[in-house]
């Protein structure tokens, strides 16, 4: 430490003039500037977002609210309560022999029967004659249908199957005239290539004639 | 549960022999007869029902035990019955007083106050009314967590729930009884 406390160059380095004298004021205005500019970084960021008035300074104080609510929410959850029922004085000491007696009675209660008494014999007997004759009756039944018992499949695949054969004719009959040949058409959507193969596989020239 | 897989097949078999039975059933029901009591006690909530149905639960699994297939465990399969059971007492009695289920559950607690084996102070009655307020899955599921503290998988495996369903049912039926306290 030197004398009055002051440093004096003894090796041939100087400072500008009364630069020890401003050196605190400098240092001062510095750190002011620095703050500036962090109040501003609070406030906005280089990517344009803002924040509304005030929000970081009530923040902490909402975040403390909410956890309060929080904990106050959850109080019964986390501080458990004991659900307040109690059972008579050694019940479960009891519990077993107890239960060990039900179980005795119930299986002396269930008797055994034997299945092979005269009058089980009877009843079985009785139930298989009646058994006998509903399987009868079922199966003669089903010698006897009638067309309703046909499924529509197996009439299609009958048909599909060439099994028969119809006129046109017969056909219009079946029809009846209260059909309407235009709207069964219309009410099919044929497209405009099932047509073109349609005209180009069959030798139409006779309909087409018929048509016009 | 306090019973390591191993010690539950060899209970399995025993319980399925015609030697071991007895002696096995009788360690089966001192291992599982006071959480299937609670479990039944905090459905049914007073105490003659739950011994009542208790025994059934028991006589029940004494009965068709050689028809369990080990499919599920043990322990979720008798817990299952008993959840049963007290489903089934909980509806005749509603059907015999001619009353909705959830009219019968506040009644249930209504009930608790005159009840010789219930000492719960003016705030466990009050969780008692919340509970009962609730729909009867989510009192399940509040009740198996929040009482008997069962594992969401544990539970998962007793009510065939996702655990993920059972979590969110929980979070529900906390969250009702928050608010009921609130309000009341």
């Amino acid at each position: 430490m030197k004398k009055d406390n002051k440093h004096t160059s003894t090796d041939g380095f100087k400072v500008p003039e009364n630069y020890f004298e401003n050196l605190g004021k400098k240092l001062m205005d510095q750190l002011e500037t620095k703050k500036e500019k962090n109040d501003l970084l609070e406030s906005t960021t280089a990517s344009g977002f803002k924040t509304p008035d005030d929000y970081f300074k009530n923040f902490k104080k909402q975040l403390l609210n909410k956890l309060q609510v929080e904990k106050e929410e959850h109080t019964i959850t986390k501080n458990k309560i004991e659900s307040g029922f109690k059972t008579p004085q050694g019940y479960f000491d009891s519990f077993e022999e107890k239960l060990s007696k039900k179980i005795e009675s119930q299986k002396s209660e269930s008797k055994v029967i034997s299945i092979f008494s005269k009058r089980n014999i009877l009843y079985v007997s009785g139930i298989a004659a009646m058994i006998a004759v509903i399987i009868s009756l079922s199966i003669n039944k089903e010698t006897s249908f009638n067309f309703e018992d046909i499924e529509i499949a197996d009439i299609h695949t009958y048909f599909d199957e060439g099994n028969i054969e119809l006129s046109n004719e017969e056909i219009a009959n079946l029809l009846g005239d209260g059909i309407s040949y235009t709207e069964t058409l219309e009410n099919e959507v044929i497209s405009d290539q099932d047509l073109i193969d349609y005209i180009s596989e069959e030798d139409l020239e006779d309909e087409i004639m018929f048509i016009e | 549960m306090n019973i390591t897989k191993e010690e539950e097949e060899r209970l399995l078999t025993s319980l399925q022999s015609d030697t071991d039975i007895n002696s096995a059933f009788s360690e089966l029901v001192s291992l599982y007869q006071q959480r299937l009591y609670w479990h039944i006690r905090n459905m049914v909530k007073n105490h003659d029902d739950t011994d009542d149905i208790l025994q059934n639960v028991f006589i029940k699994v004494y009965k068709n035990i050689k028809k369990f297939k080990g499919d599920s465990k043990l322990y979720s399969w008798l817990y299952r019955i008993a959840t049963n059971e007290s489903i089934t007492f909980l509806n005749q009695k509603a059907k015999k007083y001619n009353i909705t289920n959830e009219e019968l559950s506040m009644q249930l607690v209504q009930n608790l106050e005159a009840d010789a084996y219930y000492e719960g102070d003016q705030m466990q009655l009050k969780l008692q009314m919340a509970i009962a307020a609730l729909p009867q899955k989510q009192q399940q599921v509040f009740n198996m967590k929040y009482f008997q503290e069962l594992k969401y998988k544990e539970m998962s495996e007793i009510l065939e729930t996702s655990e993920g369903a059972l979590k969110a049912s929980y979070h529900l039926a906390s969250k009702k009884i928050e608010d009921f306290l609130k309000q009341h």
